[in-house]
């Protein structure tokens, strides 16, 4: 009852003139920033930073903080028209967000997005507001181990994720491995796989790469049908909403785990938003009644990814107030706020800064209830991104692309390597290589390799650390029950069918 | 941008004013009285976003631009990668450019120590110090070591499992350092990405001590976590007078950070000047002040040929210990 | 699309190769605190290797089928290089104008060009659309574009 006064205490804060303004205006930038692939929800936060230095902290925090609410809703917007991600946490969305917005039906999958992510985001902050100091204790005991234990799991949901040859979906996603590996070793803090080149020690950016592969390698291959890029077609109504709200019902399931999923994984300390949207995919898809059609525009891919994702973005600010650790890059630019506003993060902020606290939680429900209702109320305004002519569109959405790829780390050689990913794109589309195990290898690689040698060397370099953990070990069990799955299968249908099938010689 | 023809024209002339201005610049002609930038200065970060670097230099452009102090805005860019190399690459490209500076912090000397790269640390323009960022050794609350002394004779006795941002950058060294000055058994160093996780694994229990700055250790003070010693010259004013420094209990290690400001190779002298004055008000700023005092960083200006000097004797300590930790390659 | 098959296998094995070498000097074995730098990668250019073979051997097995589709449609390639070569060249200019200048020219040449569209719309689209982003990202979010090696020298602002 004292978390309800409290954030009654909030919404008083929160519902001023100047904070509703405040954070008005923080959600319509956050939009912008989620839809341009040149501005992160990261990199929008840290420049706006300075703008707050003039303003109250409470206020300060409403505004960085529905930024990035805005960026989280945004960022789906250009993944789902045009295959081009403006943020990392909405790859995953363009999944089955860009198939569905080709068949026609945009407006459908902009909803997909928004109203379910919506809902997401306020079942996370409901979790935020009652449960936040317990949680973050729990999160304090996920070290290396348990970290590791959880992308194993990520990974284990990923079996069989690409359609067509086994073989191709393995080569996809080695090369995806590979490329996360190159920089600078976090663990031995040399260089690795750079061959000498300065360059290469900030690594492959996954952003370069999804815009090139997923982005440029479209535009290419629409080219080839009809000398445009025809982006997406059919009309976008709000209409869809109905649809939507139905759709959302049906996959209930779906939506409550990518949800608490997305929550937690942001509430763990570096992780954040990225890793949990993929993770919700592949769950999705792995307990899915039609795991075929994800990849095809399914819509529980369009629910789980930003569900995930949306609730993840408010988990990660709750071990940043709690305990002053960031649950995701984005949560580091705002605590580094913090410290410039002259606050102290920590348990100690709930007691001598209440206002600053309750305000923030508050301003977590007003700031998504505006950012849903101005994305809804938008989205005429994208389809009237469809009707500009193919002329305009392409040659306009490749500039964009490249200020995304130029703007990860400010050199025009990643502009180049957006080049060589869009080539590649195309030709592993056209030879029926999947492109997703690739994506998700080379975002979740070095985070989990980082995890396992950093265990490895809690334990002197024994892999018994996984076993004697609980928590790692029901993580690496299970994950490791479901790599064996398809093999364990066939055996599995056979003792079904009774031990009478099997034949004597292999019983 | 009214046509495309006043722009072409308008294009070229100022671009033959400028021809005329960098043949000018080249003539060396004696320092003007106040040089001032005259586009948005690069302010070039070592790090990623979040990090320390990242808050020190967008808080204080962020000062610049609410004090008016620069007619121009200072336009923070990230360069991460490489512990710092691929920010030093970039700054190095822009020799004799008076509209870049870049803030550092250890890695700027010790990144060309450790790594093969064609540049050390003497290749860039000293502009200033601003200050100097401490490091607690911190243990858990709840842990049995309550002082310096308890925890050497544990660590001489078993391989701690400690951790730290970063492989072969400055918590790591100072952990080495520590190792050879009181004779411990080697530490099993864990390197995180951020000081914030570092913290969080020495809350949650996954090792059992750290050498974060104090501004990554006070969001667990003092409900979590206890700092042992500070790493600094001298005892700290304020809140922690009482904690003792590790030279007083007889090991010598003294490391502080270097938050210091440096311009690329070549940077004309009366622009070093313009932003060593322009660092100056800021750090008299009381805000600024505020700031380091909140998280006990020591305030610490100099500028020019001083702060060379300085750089010059903070090599050599770096110098010093990765050779002897046989790091450098 | 045989021949496609068997080029893209045989870059992924150049790159395992490559990949392979590296992770030798970097020591692809087990150290005494876990695997050490080049342990991941020396086993994944190993998988990638044993892979791309599988695939070559797949295409040179299967060729005759596979060479039924042909990579390029009839008329493909032709449509694919207006839209790359346009781009790679923008790419390229970049480098030497900056990104605003070639923004300019690039939108100028594609849709007067490539897509024939008027004169009148072609102009304002390549001027509003560098406008645009000047201003969002050079002047409200301070996100310097590329300037190339002449740009600030052509774009004094």
């Amino acid at each position: 009852m004292d978390a309800f006064l409290n954030l009654l205490g909030g919404f008083e804060v929160a519902i001023s003139p100047y904070n509703l303004v405040i954070a008005g205006v923080g959600v319509f930038l956050g939009v912008i920033i989620g839809v341009l692939p040149g501005l992160g929800g990261t990199s929008g936060v840290a420049i706006l930073l300075p703008l707050t230095f003039t303003m109250p902290p409470t206020s300060a925090i409403v505004f960085l903080s529905c930024i990035y609410w805005g960026a989280l809703f945004g960022g789906a917007i250009t993944s789902i028209l045009f295959n081009i991600p403006g943020e990392p946490w909405s790859v995953a969305v363009m999944f089955d967000g860009y198939p569905m917005a080709r068949d026609g039906r945009a407006g459908q999958a902009l909803a997909l997005a928004f109203i379910p992510g919506f809902f997401a985001a306020f079942i996370a902050v409901v979790l935020f507001t009652f449960f936040a100091p317990p949680l973050a204790e729990l999160a304090l005991r996920f070290g290396p181990p348990e970290t590791f234990a959880i992308l194993l799991l990520a990974f284990s949901t990923f079996t069989g994720l690409g359609r067509g040859s086994p073989m191709k979906s393995v080569a996809s996603a080695t090369l995806g491995f590979i490329l996360a590996s190159v920089g600078l070793d976090v663990v031995t803090g040399r260089p690795r796989l750079t061959f000498d080149s300065i360059i290469l020690l900030s690594g492959f950016s996954f952003i370069t790469a999804s815009i090139g592969a997923f982005g440029v390698g479209e535009i290419l291959q629409s080219a080839e049908e009809r000398l445009e890029f025809r982006g997406t077609q059919g009309k976008v109504g709000l209409g869809d909403l109905w649809l939507t709200i139905r759709e959302t019902g049906r996959s209930i399931g779906t939506f409550v785990t990518s949800t608490v999923l997305g929550f937690w994984i942001g509430v763990l300390p570096g992780t954040g938003a990225t890793p949990a949207s993929f993770m919700a995919y592949g769950l999705a898809k792995q307990y899915s009644k039609h795991p075929e059609k994800f990849g095809t525009g399914a819509p529980e891919g369009i629910i789980s990814t930003q569900s995930a994702a949306q609730s993840a973005g408010i988990g990660a600010l709750l071990p940043m107030v709690t305990l002053g650790i960031p649950g995701s890059p984005t949560a580091a630019v705002i605590l580094g706020g913090l410290y410039i506003w002259g606050l102290t993060p920590g348990p100690m902020l709930f007691i001598e800064q209440k206002d600053f606290v309750w305000g923030l939680i508050a301003s977590m429900y007003i700031g998504n209830v505006i950012g849903v209702l101005m994305c809804v109320l938008l989205v005429p305004v994208f389809a009237a991104i469809l009707r500009v002519p193919a002329p305009i569109l392409t040659p306009s959405i490749i500039l964009l692309s490249s200020i995304g790829a130029y703007a990860v780390n400010n050199t025009t050689f990643d502009i180049w390597l957006l080049l060589a990913f869009g080539v590649a794109g195309y030709v592993f589309k056209k030879l029926n290589y999947p492109l997703a195990p690739f994506v998700v290898a080379l975002v979740l690689g070095d985070m989990t390799e980082e995890a396992l040698r950093q265990s490895l060397i809690m334990s002197s370099g024994s892999l018994w650390i996984f076993f004697t953990r609980p928590i790692a070990a029901v993580g690496v069990v299970v994950a490791l029950a479901l790599f064996m799955m398809p093999l364990l299968r066939p055996g599995i249908a056979r003792l079904r069918n009774g031990l009478g099938a099997v034949p004597p010689a292999q019983a | 941008m009214r046509g495309k023809r006043l722009r072409v024209v308008s294009a070229v002339l100022v671009a033959l004013v400028l021809a005329v201005g960098l043949l000018a610049l080249g003539a060396d002609r004696p320092a003007q009285a106040a040089w001032q930038p005259s586009k948005p200065v690069e302010f070039i970060i070592m790090a990623g976003q979040g990090g320390g670097a990242d808050v020190y230099a967008r808080f204080i452009s962020g000062l610049i631009e609410k004090h008016k102090l620069a007619p121009v805005p200072f336009v923070p860019l990230n360069k991460a990668g490489g512990a710092g190399a691929v920010a030093m690459e970039h700054v190095r490209g822009k020799s004799g450019d008076p509209h870049t500076i870049m803030i550092t912090l250890s890695s700027f000397v010790m990144t060309p120590i450790i790594q093969k790269l064609p540049f050390s640390y003497k290749d860039f323009t000293p502009i200033s110090l601003v200050a100097l960022d401490n490091f607690f050794l911190w243990v858990q609350k709840d842990s049995p070591w309550k002082s310096v002394k308890e925890f050497v004779a544990a660590a001489q006795k078993e391989s701690l499992t400690v951790a730290g941002t970063g492989s072969k950058q400055e918590d790591e060294l100072i952990f080495t350092f520590f190792e050879q000055k009181a004779d411990l058994k080697p530490f099993k160093y864990v390197p995180f990405k951020g000081g914030g996780t570092v913290a969080a694994n020495l809350v949650g229990g996954q090792v059992k001590a750290t050498v974060n700055n104090p501004s990554e250790g006070l969001p667990h003070y003092p409900g979590k976590l206890r700092p042992l010693a500070t790493f600094a010259t001298e005892r700290h004013k304020g809140q922690f007078a009482d904690l003792p420094t590790m030279k007083e209990l007889g090991y010598d290690i003294s490391y502080q950070m270097m938050r210091g400001i440096f311009g690329p190779p070549k940077m004309p002298v009366e622009a070093r000047e313009y932003y060593a004055g322009l660092m100056k008000k800021v750090f008299d700023l009381e805000d600024f002040q505020a700031f380091l005092d909140k998280n006990v960083l020591d305030a610490r200006y100099l500028a020019g040929d001083e702060f060379g000097r300085w750089v010059g004797g903070y090599n050599d300590v770096h110098v010093q210990v990765i050779q002897k930790a046989g790091w450098s390659k | 699309m045989k021949r496609a098959e068997i080029i893209t296998a045989l870059a992924l094995l150049v790159i395992a190769g490559f990949v392979m070498r590296e992770a030798i000097r970097l020591g692809p074995g087990w150290g005494e605190a876990g695997p050490r730098g080049g342990f991941f990668p020396f086993w994944l250019s190993v998988v990638l290797g044993l892979s791309s073979l599988w695939i070559l051997f797949q295409a040179l097995r299967h060729g005759s089928q596979l060479a039924r589709n042909a990579f390029f449609p009839p008329g493909a390639i032709r449509q694919v290089l207006t839209v790359f070569l346009p781009m790679a060249g923008a790419f390229a200019l970049f480098e030497v104008v900056g990104f605003y200048v070639t923004a300019l020219v690039y939108l100028v040449f594609y849709i007067r060009l490539t897509g024939r569209q008027s004169w009148a719309l072609t102009v304002a689209v390549g001027i509003l659309f560098p406008t645009v982003t000047f201003l969002i990202f050079e002047r409200w979010f301070l996100i310097p574009l590329p300037k190339g090696r002449f740009g600030e020298q052509l774009l004094p602002f």
